[in-house]
């Protein structure tokens, strides 16, 4: 049965489950119209899902998983390129998204249909494909900004302890109503999407965006209680003033999904606490489906500095430590989903992990059990939301002839070091077309000459040293 | 520097644009750099250059290159 089953037709069915400005729809209704809409999709089966945040999308999603086909998930404005690369890597089976949009997508041998009362489409394959594993429930890529198509195979269990625990953490109560303010293709707002089902709660299901009035009506007339945030929105927040117009009727500020600079964390936590709310920080990984940490409600003040403490099914350790204290984080539980996969065999693969996770963070645990997050470990960084390899970008600037150019994390940005001022534009044009990076999270330096190291590459430790304090 | 110049060039400065591209389509996320981060430094820029200080709806509704004219003349600024 899959994950989402009791959670969607054991709560109250006449509690709101999705809300919009165009519509409300209870459990049962949603209950109804997903039983009819699975039949639309095989069990065992694989669908490039190009999840937008409507309520048709969720209602399909539902259907998707109550037929126990397997949603690969992917932003919906996702480039038709990647949208092919995944199906062919992948042999899906299936790819839904607006209906418009699979017009463009250029396949051979397909049949397509629109999902009645909806504006979504379903193309249909036929071929045989490789069967997938049982336990297998979602496939999200782990790194979507350089179209690196490596997937992340959760599986039922895993989204059902780490949900269940998640829900037991926050406390959340069926009276409660989340609003998406991030998009429901990323593996943490997706969380709350999932976290809210298994409550039994509502969801507002949005864009999300702060600087619409939509956004702020939907909060007010909605009652919302709990906004989900990552640092770049919590940054906006703050700057913009918006955070005052929050209403009172919010009982959590969650944030995720990035370090929080420590000035914008210190307002943010003085104004819950002068509202009444709780701010709650929290750490986590699509690997575990996503919740590894989460800080408990009304911790002190003193722990603010910490991402909170493991959900109640897990631990956290830290290995290979060079001074005793700091060291890799590393997370067991049952919520770390199965491993990862990059062809279509992959996905008939069982549990990998064993229920360890190696975050590549490093960080320490404290004597009261609160996590600390420090640094990545590798050349991977967090901009706005999306993770970033660095390499991989280099590596694309170069392969479009920028030869002399190096890319640095930065505060939650990319900085890109470069030899010739006119490079810039160019800089921005390429990753403004070939990746998902924002474009205000790209910081170009230009430097005179690039230093080099002994093997004819960039030297990135003198770079660091020429970054600005505030980059 | 007249209003309308440095109105223009707060535009430019903060998306990287031509003085080509400010015109009636220019408006929140009609380009990648006008996003909400952008909206907000577009927002700071102004209110800065006009020693203005915005209500929160004008802020959410600012508008686009050409309505934001509107909203500024709210604060006496007039372009």
């Amino acid at each position: 049965m899959s994950f989402i089953e009791k959670w969607l037709v054991e709560s109250d069915q006449s509690t709101p489950l999705l809300l919009s400005s165009d519509q409300t729809l209870s459990y049962g209704e949603v209950s109804s119209v997903t039983d009819q809409l699975k039949d639309f999709f095989h069990p065992c089966s694989i669908c490039v899902f190009l999840f937008d945040n409507t309520i048709p999308h969720v209602i399909v999603y539902l259907a998707m998983l109550r037929a126990r086909c397997t949603p690969l998930i992917v932003p919906a404005e996702s480039p038709e390129a990647s949208i092919v690369n995944y199906v062919e890597r992948y042999h899906a089976e299936y790819v839904v998204g607006i209906s418009e949009k699979l017009t463009r997508l250029n396949f051979a041998r397909y049949e397509s249909k629109a999902i009645s009362g909806t504006n979504l489409g379903c193309i249909r394959f036929h071929r045989e494909a490789l069967a997938v594993n049982d336990d297998l429930a979602l496939l999200i890529p782990t790194s979507g900004s350089t179209g690196d198509s490596k997937l992340v195979r959760l599986s039922h269990r895993s989204i059902r302890s780490c949900i269940t625990a998640t829900v037991s953490r926050l406390e959340i109560q069926p009276c409660d109503t989340a609003i998406t303010t991030l998009p429901l293709s990323y593996s943490y707002g997706l969380s709350v999407l999932h976290a809210q089902i298994c409550a039994g709660a509502s969801i507002v299901v949005g864009k999300g965006d702060l600087f619409s009035k939509d956004f702020w009506r939907d909060l007010d007339r909605f009652r919302v209680t709990i906004m989900p945030t990552v640092p770049k929105l919590l940054e906006i927040l703050v700057r913009s003033k918006l955070i005052s117009k929050l209403t009172c009727r919010l009982r959590l500020i969650l944030c995720a999904g990035g370090k929080l600079r420590e000035s914008i964390g210190e307002n943010v936590l003085q104004w819950s606490l002068a509202n009444k709310l709780c701010f709650v920080n929290m750490y986590g990984s699509t690997e575990a489906s996503p919740r590894m940490t989460i800080m408990p409600l009304n911790t002190p003040k003193s722990k603010s500095k910490s991402v909170g403490k493991p959900l109640d099914c897990g631990q956290i350790f830290v290995r290979s430590s060079q001074d005793g204290v700091s060291g890799e984080l590393v997370y067991r539980g049952p919520n770390v989903g199965l491993g990862y996969a990059e062809c279509r065999e992959d996905l008939y693969r069982g549990d990998e992990f064993g229920g360890e996770f190696a975050t590549g963070d490093y960080g320490f645990v404290d004597s009261d059990g609160f996590v600390y997050v420090e640094g990545r470990i590798k050349r991977l960084c967090k901009a706005h939301g999306v993770t970033v390899n660095l390499d991989h970008l280099t590596d694309l600037l170069m392969s479009k002839g920028l030869l002399d150019v190096a890319c640095l994390a930065g505060d939650d940005s990319v900085v890109v070091f470069h030899t010739n001022m006119s490079l810039k534009s160019e800089i921005l044009a390429i990753i403004k077309l070939e990746t998902s990076i924002a474009i205000s999270a790209i910081k170009p330096i230009e430097v005179d000459e690039m230093p080099m190291n002994q093997k004819g590459y960039p030297n990135l430790h003198i770079l660091k040293s020429l970054m600005p304090y505030e980059m | 520097m007249t209003n309308k110049e440095k109105y223009d060039a707060i535009f430019k400065e903060t998306f990287n644009l031509e003085s080509s591209q400010l015109n009636s389509d220019l408006e929140y996320q009609s380009i990648l750099e006008w996003d909400s981060v952008g909206h907000m430094s577009l927002i700071a820029a102004l209110e800065d250059e006009f020693d203005i200080s915005m209500e929160m709806d004008d802020v959410i509704e600012f508008g686009t290159y050409e309505t934001g004219i509107l909203t500024l003349a709210k604060y006496g600024i007039t372009i």
